[in-house]
């Protein structure tokens, strides 16, 4: 690939570090702390109710959100990346 | 042949010794695997008796992608869905398998999965699910391609228009 396809600048790197981190923050770090001060499961098992959804500190949705954020910051990255070759 | 890596992350200088036969080889594996799951999944939507129908899905609500995924439902946009998805899935096996357009194929296997994986509404089986994985495969072979080992990329890689265009590369392995 020609240098341009393989150069990374200060933008590149904040892009990357923004995406995949709201992407790890999002599964791994709130995973750790809802593990370590919440529930293991999202779901528990109640007698005459049956399986039931438990929300506990923070919402799969809150999480969810952050997890897509972070696909979309590298999408948008990855586009700006593609814009910039053609124009090149 | 190892191959020695200067690169910089989260601002440090760091090293790295990669074997390009290893990767080649895994990366092959990979493109292989995930190409069968998804040719797989779309031939079997076809052999199953009766029209695949997406409705059940475009209907949900409560997950993050309603919005989207609503804004299909009914219609001729749910007719278009219904037809795109199976087909989608044997052209993105297809180009997996046979290393054509790869970065491409995978970009539209990442984002059927996107939908997928958020359009989950109460996360039963968690945050960390088979559908995530599935993501981040697709994801992998879009930063890494390997569509040109024994792939039809490379043969596409080497014509007048890709040299004119080398934007392109963006979409092959």
């Amino acid at each position: 690939m020609p240098t341009s396809f393989s150069t990374y600048d200060r933008f590149d790197a904040a892009a990357l570090t923004i995406g995949l981190g709201l992407v790890l923050v999002g599964v791994a770090v709130i995973g750790f702390l809802e593990t370590a001060f919440g529930s293991l499961h999202f779901t528990r098992s109640i007698d005459g109710v049956g399986v039931v959804v438990v929300h506990t500190s923070f919402t799969p949705h809150g999480r969810a959100y952050l997890v897509a954020v972070g696909l979309v910051v590298l999408f948008g990255w990855g586009s700006y990346r593609i814009c910039r070759a053609i124009v090149a | 042949m190892l191959h020695h890596l200067d690169l910089r992350v989260l601002g440090r200088q760091w090293t790295l010794d990669l074997s390009g036969e290893l990767t080649g080889y895994w990366l092959l594996f990979l493109r292989l695997l995930v190409g069968w799951w998804f040719l797989h999944e779309g031939l079997n939507k076809y052999a199953t008796p009766g029209p695949f129908r997406a409705g059940w899905f475009l209907e949900k609500t409560g997950t993050i992608v309603s919005p989207v995924l609503n804004a299909f439902a009914g219609g001729a946009t749910e007719a278009a869905v219904n037809v795109l998805i199976p087909i989608g899935e044997v052209l993105i096996g297809l180009g997996l398998i046979l290393g054509c357009l790869l970065r491409l194929a995978s970009f539209f296997g990442a984002s059927m999965m996107f939908f997928l994986y958020f359009g989950e509404e109460s996360w039963r089986r968690g945050l960390v699910n088979g559908d995530l994985f599935g993501l981040v495969l697709f994801l992998t072979l879009v930063v890494f391609g390997a569509g040109r080992i024994w792939g039809i990329d490379a043969r596409i890689e080497r014509t007048t228009f890709v040299e004119n265009h080398p934007w392109v590369r963006y979409l092959l392995g």
